[in-house]
């Protein structure tokens, strides 16, 4: 609510009205009381100009003085007979309006000075009430500060504790008593007093400092990881005085994350372990896979020489079964050298072209004895600077899942060129895959088909893309369940 | 002459032999390296067929051995590992030919034919 001043209050029009009223009456009174009022005719004049100075100020105060005046003049005690027979009693005139002239200025005066008063008060009041509002605001501050989870401490540039509250209590073991006006530094350890002047120095030149993780001491002597966001605090000049501090325990997390790195190294560890075993063992593999190679060579060349063609046969079948063998060996071994990022390309000028051709030829007696006969439809060569047998791999790799998930629908190879890219795509009409399949196919041991249906261990897309983006390459896949799947593999190729 | 080939494992070196034996060449097994260097003290074969992993003397002793020997140092050696991948792996075996276990009967008469006449 504000006050109005007197002025304001009353308008100009109701003072002045008052004024006239006033000194009307003040004529007419003296007019009807002119015998008894014959000696001092201006005296209800008078009382009329205080009563209008009173109510209006020192405007309407001068406005009775003039009309009382010149209403004495013409009108007592009557227009015809005026008042003023003498030279005294002109200067008696003179000396009312005079006196009236006076009057009204220090009415004037004293109105200005009532305003001010009021609009001193209403400063007062006014400045009050935001005291009072900012106490509450205080109040409501330190309740929160007093509520949260989180210590927040107050200190000076000295680092003096200035502020303390209940969590700060919880966290640090100390009532606020026993820190208020004592240094902070008694929650340092021995190996992060360097922090406080760190984060001082910080401070004092207006910056903030968050998310400070570091060690505090409790009362108790334990130790606790604490997290620090600290503030300047300054003061109506912006002159930095001190500092708010927040201190968060992050030792549940801190316990967390040191127990998460633990289980990632030994995640990591096992994995390595893992690759250790596959590459040993991969290797192990080897000799006894050579020796049996060439033995099954030997018998098979012996049998023929013999002309024993059901041996012959047996035989064969035994080698494929020794190939598959080191097909696989190799597989596990790719695990390690991928993983261990030792896969060193002999990049050579290769054409994808010749090398589908020999995959396929390679593949094509097991290919026909499913019925997905292999059809390449491919311009011409298409040369890359690529590791031939890697390359070799990665065709091997596609054909054999397009054999093995298509059988009884022919397989058509797609050999091309696009915008600096080699484009290989293997085209099958068998089970398809999921779209939600799409992606995981291409990882680590995964399958989009039940193990009891389908052999294999899993890697062999997960190598082949390896393989590939060795190369700076890619490989997609485009499927649809039950109609077949597009492998696209993209390779950066010589311009032709 | 023979094919000599130092390999620690019994089954492999037999199947080796046999292999070359069946187009014709001659081979001499031994098991590690010193028993190859006791053997070119006496003769000299014209091909080495060298594992790498193997007791006693392994196949970069061995390697390191008839280097400083003139009498044995121009003979070719192909290094047979189931450790190759790339040559570069291997160091400086200054070997006429690398062949990677598991290996095809092709590729290994191939290798040795660079080096063997088959005696019929």
């Amino acid at each position: 609510m504000t006050r109005q001043s007197p002025d304001r209050a009353r308008p100009a029009w109701l003072r002045y009205g008052f004024a006239g009223a006033a000194a009307a009456a003040s004529l007419l009174a003296t007019r009807a009381f002119y015998p008894v009022l014959q000696a001092t005719p201006f005296l209800l004049g008078f009382v009329a100009l205080l009563g209008a100075g009173w109510f209006g100020g020192g405007g309407p105060s001068f406005a009775v003085t003039l009309l009382v005046a010149a209403g004495t003049l013409f009108l007592i005690p009557s227009p015809h007979a005026p008042v003023i027979t003498s030279a005294e009693a002109f200067i008696r005139l003179l000396l009312f309006v005079g006196a009236g002239g006076l009057a009204s200025l220090l009415q004037r005066r004293l109105w200005a000075s009532r305003r001010e008063l009021l609009i001193a008060l209403e400063e007062s009041r006014r400045s009050r009430q935001v005291a009072e509002d900012a106490m509450i605001e205080l109040a409501r501050l330190a309740a929160i500060v007093e509520s949260s989870d989180d210590a927040i401490v107050g200190k000076n540039l000295e680092g003096i504790v200035t502020a303390w509250n209940a969590a700060a209590e919880r966290l640090f073991g100390y009532k606020a008593e026993e820190m208020i006006g004592h240094p902070i530094s008694r929650l340092m350890t021995e190996g992060h007093k360097n922090d406080m002047r760190q984060i001082l120095t910080r401070i004092s030149r207006g910056e903030r400092v968050e998310h400070f993780e570091t060690i505090r001491l409790r009362k108790d002597g334990s130790e606790v990881a604490v997290s620090l966001s600290v503030s300047p605090v300054k003061d109506p000049s912006g002159r930095v005085v001190g500092a708010a501090k927040i201190a968060r325990d992050v030792s549940e997390r801190k316990g967390l994350e040191a127990e998460r790195e633990r289980l990632l190294r030994e995640a990591q560890r096992a994995i390595e372990v893992r690759d250790a075993f596959l590459s040993v063992a991969g290797h192990e593999f080897r000799t006894p896979l050579a020796a049996l190679s060439l033995m099954f060579h030997n018998w098979g060349l012996r049998a023929r020489t013999e002309g024993d063609p059901k041996t012959v046969e047996r035989i064969d079948k035994a080698r494929q079964q020794v190939e598959r063998l080191a097909r696989l060996t190799e597989d596990l071994l790719d695990i390690g050298r991928i993983s261990a990022g030792r896969l060193d390309l002999r990049r050579e000028p290769t054409d994808l072209t010749a090398v589908v051709r020999e995959a396929a030829e390679r593949m094509e007696e097991s290919a026909t004895r499913s019925g997905s006969p292999v059809e390449i439809d491919a311009p011409g060569p298409v040369v890359g600077e690529w590791d031939r047998s890697r390359l070799d791999q990665v065709v091997t790799n596609l054909l054999t899942n397009a054999v093995k998930f298509g059988p009884g629908r022919p397989i058509l190879v797609r050999v091309g060129r696009e915008n600096g890219f080699a484009e290989l795509s293997v085209i099958d009409g068998g089970i398809g895959i999921a779209p939600a399949d799409q992606e995981r196919i291409f990882e680590r041991f995964e399958r989009a088909v039940s193990e009891r249906s389908y052999a294999g261990i899993g890697l062999g897309l997960w190598i082949t893309r390896q393989l590939v983006n060795a190369h700076g390459g890619s490989i997609s896949v485009e499927s649809e369940p039950g109609r077949g799947s597009n492998f696209l593999v993209r390779l950066p190729a010589e311009a032709s | 002459m023979e094919v000599l080939i130092v390999d620690d494992d019994a089954a492999m070196r037999e199947a080796l032999c046999e292999t070359l034996e069946l187009q014709g060449h001659r081979c001499v097994t031994v098991s590690n390296g010193r028993e190859a260097l006791n053997f070119l003290r006496e003769s000299k074969p014209c091909v080495i067929l060298l594992d790498l992993m193997m007791p006693f003397m392994n196949g970069w002793e061995f390697r390191a051995a008839p280097l400083k020997d003139p009498r044995v140092a121009g003979i070719p050696v192909l290094v047979i590992s189931a450790h190759l991948r790339a040559e570069k792996d291997e160091g400086d075996l200054a070997a006429a030919g690398y062949l990677s276990k598991p290996l095809s009967a092709e590729r290994l008469l191939e290798a040795v034919a660079e080096w063997c006449t088959p005696a019929a």
